[in-house]
């Protein structure tokens, strides 16, 4: 019996093609919609949130006692076997990077600035935030774009690039990425070698104990260094001592988060110790976790691990929290949007479900009177939505998978006030797309259920029906 | 032997402020059997009678027995579980559900009766043929003609083996040869079958054709002949 009701459903969706195309696809643009505006939006949030947690804060910090609100090198922490082990005993727990940051002043030659000074283990940052992998490789400066142009590479093309501001690259993929998007595919393929040759620069990721420091591609922009210049650091440390330094350039690093970029210089932990005279001692450390979903659970076993009110445990949404606002601001605007479509969605598909059973009164009622059970009749009817929805909704899915797939393995790259304006927020201009199942699975139960609450009223006049006027239709 | 007994109905419609007493109480009871035609000008009372009768309206007052059950005691759910597998019906305007075939229109009424099958194929295509369109088997309502869409609603109201079908202006619709073809299979069936006709018309070839001839006035029975 119940493959008579498929039966009957099933054909009854295709009886009016055109309605149920234009039904499927009311639910099937909703899905789509959904479905890219949600990818768009949680790959720029999921950006936001690397930018500043893979950078450098990690998703856990573990700090002395009220470093986080002072800040200065009056609360640090003792580096100590126990204290490492602990931390790492914890299950979701990938890495530990240790970190000393203080500021300093920073000069060369006549120019002086405040920087924020990083002490890091070289290898387990770059474990945790690719630094070596920001390192700059090729730059165009006024030397490279003179020879270019010795080369017979066109000047337009020179004010193109430098219109742009993408002028340094980290690798050649970088490079030909770049380049591509402003002097065009031909160009790039016809000169890419060529630029490459001529703006290459020097520039070397730190060693353990290195005593050379690298910097932010701003400041150094700022400062007039390059690699292999020295800069000289200055500033109070442990116990209010003063300390200075002097450290040849190893590397010029570009940081995503424009403000930190033109501030930060990075040093061996040890050479940072050395330079604030607190060997031995950390500011904080950074942890990365295998499943960030599980990031407060940690948080709250690390705690559990460590057993000391010597030590405070943040998550990064505790020491970000501008950033968590506006996400949250943001998502926020994003559902009220979503749920405008879904909304209008279901009213397009209350309407056109209202008018289909209200055409088939007579026929409801002929099949009441013949022996059909209300309850069946609402299962029909049902079914036959259901299908339909889930017509609508897969379609929806298959068309949206390659759209999203392509953005995100293309993200867009903005360029001019747009591009200006996400690098002030300290995201990178690009709006990468996210792919992740939960929101596919989350919009289409959505709109499902938009859908379901939509049929309710039509469905309740199947269940209710009165046989006598509806065969008289 | 009584199929259908008819103790003192009454209906009465509240037409907003005026009332209209479509059946004003009638006494009737009909045998297995029987070919019956109810006759009358419109608005008579003959559909409403055939309604009560089939359990599709409630009367205000009186009691329908129909083979020893009072309907009229029924719940809604019970009613259509008895109007399944009692009552066949046959519409002025065939009401065959437009997505099933011919067919498939037969064996509906046996899957809500649970019936295999094997038994729905077999007695499907004798009732298909028993109404001359077993070659029309697979074709959809909108493939038939009136006459023989009237003929496949005649072959599914026979299918739940029902102990007796109610047709509403069977012929309304139809021209005068495929009246004349569906009045003898009717006549053909309800003889081999003994399963009881009543019709509600005002067709003079079907009241010809009558074995009993019930006339409606103002809600009334005003004569029950006997032809």
């Amino acid at each position: 019996m119940k493959n008579t009701y498929s039966k009957l459903a099933w054909r009854n969706i295709w009886r009016n093609k055109r309605r149920t195309l234009i039904t499927a696809s009311s639910i099937l643009f909703a899905v789509l919609f959904a479905l890219v505006m949600r990818s768009y939006q949680l790959g720029i949030y999921k950006s936001m949130t690397d930018s500043v947690v893979k950078t450098y804060m990690g998703f856990i910090q573990v700090h002395a006692k009220d470093y986080w609100d002072e800040k200065t090198l009056d609360y640090l922490l003792e580096t100590n076997e126990d204290f490492i082990n602990k931390v790492s005993s914890v299950n979701n727990v990938s890495l530990i990077a240790p970190h000393f940051e203080s500021i300093a002043l920073v000069s060369a030659g006549l120019q002086t600035k405040v920087a924020v000074v990083m002490g890091i283990d070289p290898e387990k940052e770059n474990r945790m935030s690719k630094l070596s992998e920001k390192i700059i490789h090729y730059k165009l400066d006024q030397d490279a774009e003179k020879q270019l142009t010795v080369s017979g590479f066109s000047e337009e093309l020179i004010v193109k690039i430098n219109e742009s501001r993408k002028k340094s690259y980290t690798s050649k993929e970088d490079a030909e990425k770049k380049l591509t998007n402003i002097i065009g595919k031909e160009n790039t393929k016809k000169y890419l070698d060529l630029i490459l040759k001529r703006t290459k620069i020097e520039g070397d990721y730190l060693s353990k104990n290195d005593a050379g420091v690298l910097i932010g591609e701003r400041l150094s922009g700022f400062l007039k260094l390059s690699v292999g210049d020295t800069l000289v650091l200055m500033g109070q440390g442990y116990h209010g001592a003063s300390v200075a330094g002097k450290y040849p350039i190893r590397g010029i690093v570009r940081i995503p988060n424009p403000e930190l970029d033109n501030l930060i210089i990075y040093l061996s932990l040890n050479e940072c110790q050395k330079l604030y005279s607190a060997e031995n001692m950390l500011t904080s450390i950074s942890l990365n976790l295998k499943d960030p979903t599980e990031m407060e659970n940690t948080q709250a076993e690390i705690i559990s691990a460590l057993h000391s009110d010597k030590y405070e445990v943040m998550t990064w949404k505790e020491m970000n929290k501008i950033l968590v606002q506006q996400i949250e601001s943001d998502n926020y605007s994003g559902l009220i949007m979503l749920w405008i479509l879904y909304i209008i969605v279901g009213f397009g598909v209350f309407g056109t479900v209202l008018m289909m059973t209200t055409e088939r009164k007579k026929e409801f009622g002929v099949m009441v009177a013949l022996g059909l059970q209300k309850y069946n009749l609402g299962f029909i009817v049902f079914i036959e939505l259901l299908i339909l929805s889930f017509i609508g909704i897969l379609a929806g899915i298959i068309i949206s998978l390659p759209i999203i797939r392509y953005f995100v393995v293309n993200p867009i790259e903005l360029t001019g006030s747009m591009a200006d304006m996400m690098e002030s927020f300290g995201i990178e201009p690009t709006l990468p797309f996210a792919w992740q199942f939960d929101y596919f699975l989350a919009q289409s139960s959505s709109v499902l259920i938009i859908i379901l609450i939509a049929i309710l009223f039509p469905l309740a006049k199947v269940f209710t029906i009165n046989t006598m006027k509806s065969l008289r239709g | 032997m009584k199929v259908i007994e008819i103790n003192g109905i009454e209906k009465t419609y509240d037409e907003k402020t005026v009332p209209v007493h479509a059946v004003n109480g009638i006494d009737l009871s009909f045998e297995q059997g029987e070919f019956v035609a109810i006759v009358g000008p419109s608005g008579s009372g003959k559909t409403t009678l055939l309604n009560i009768i089939g359990g599709l309206d409630k009367p205000n007052s009186g009691e329908i027995i129909i083979s020893g059950t009072n309907i009229g005691a029924l719940s809604s759910s019970k009613m259509i579980d008895f109007r399944l597998n009692n009552i066949g019906f046959v519409f002025q305007a065939y009401n065959l559900i437009p997505v099933l075939t011919a067919k498939e229109n037969i064996e509906f009424i046996m899957d809500l009766q649970g019936r295999s099958k094997v038994e729905k194929d077999s007695r499907s295509l004798e009732l298909l043929k028993s109404v001359g369109l077993n070659d029309r088997a697979n074709s959809r309502p909108n493939k038939l003609s009136g006459g023989q869409q009237q003929r496949v609603a005649v072959a599914r109201a026979l299918a739940s083996k029902p102990k007796f079908i109610l047709a509403d202006e069977p012929t309304a619709n139809l021209d005068s040869k495929s009246t004349e073809t569906l009045l003898e299979i009717m006549e053909k069936l309800n003889k081999e079958e003994n399963i009881t006709f009543i019709f509600s018309t005002h067709d003079a070839r079907v009241v010809k054709k009558a074995r009993r001839v019930i006339t409606v006035e103002d809600g009334k029975v005003v004569s029950d002949e006997k032809c």
